[in-house]
């Protein structure tokens, strides 16, 4: 069995967002135009033989490019195959302990990614400790 | 922005204030990838995973960790859709990792740390 530890099933907002233009130069990725459909993903995890991938919603502060209900509904699209990993605001601390609850309790999600890089801070940042407190 | 916020050497304090959370590092933590194996090595909670890296891409000391004391720890992952896993796992044969290794590494890791409720 594989399993993909990191990954996304991208929306629209997501693969054309501007913080990945240097990534799109870099891996030639052509940009598409309309959204990419869950089976699209699936292929390519067929084509590598990836049995299960966690694929990651992408929230940052005043950015949502990959909500965790869009990525509750890829994963009910193929329970099986895809496993919900959430994303939160980690600079709004009480906030995002309520949206990891929702994530847990109610998504259904097996772990949060957290970007502390995305905000320019490392990870042992005082603000993040709620966090870090509740996903435990 | 710059990388240096990303240093794996930051989990450190993560990791020990919060013993009980399980800590996955993504993008393998190059440069500091001798950084990633210390801070996963010295912590039960901390792993890395390869995202953003084809098989062919992996460092030395990425490899040598995952074959000996870190095989428990090191986790496949893609980025997909920034590399496609066809892609990533292209050059897998060439890693030479045993059978044990290669199921824990493919799999075994992260259903352990992600699947399985404590």
């Amino acid at each position: 069995m594989i399993i993909d530890a990191w990954a996304q099933h991208p929306t629209l907002r997501h693969i054309n967002d501007p913080i990945f233009d240097s990534l799109r130069r870099w891996t030639k990725i052509p940009t598409p135009t309309s959204e990419i459909p869950v089976s699209m993903t699936l292929g390519m995890m067929d084509s590598g033989g990836v049995d299960k991938s966690l694929i990651s919603a992408w929230v940052g502060p005043g950015k949502v490019m990959i909500s965790n209900d869009e990525v509750a509904s890829f994963v009910a699209e193929a329970p099986d195959r895809l496993i919900g990993v959430g994303s939160v605001d980690i600079s709004k601390p009480m906030k995002a302990v309520q949206e990891i609850r929702r994530c847990d309790n109610e998504l259904g999600f097996k772990a949060i990614r957290v970007l502390p890089l995305a905000l320019g801070s490392s990870a042992n940042r005082p603000t993040f400790l709620p966090c870090f407190h509740c996903m435990c | 922005m710059p990388s240096e916020p990303g240093r794996p050497l930051y989990l450190d304090q993560v990791a020990l204030d919060f013993p009980e959370l399980k800590i996955v590092g993504g993008h393998i933590g190059y440069p500091w990838t001798e950084e990633a194996i210390a801070v996963a090595t010295k912590h039960e909670n901390v792993y890395i995973d390869t995202s953003a890296y084809t098989v062919d891409r992996y460092p030395s000391e990425l490899v040598s960790f995952m074959k000996g004391r870190g095989r428990t720890k090191v986790l496949f992952g893609t980025n997909y859709p920034m590399i496609m896993p066809q892609k990533a796992l292209q050059s897998l044969d060439s890693l030479a990792l045993d059978a044990e290794v290669s199921e824990m590494f493919l799999s075994g890791n992260a259903k352990r740390i992600f699947l399985c409720d404590d």
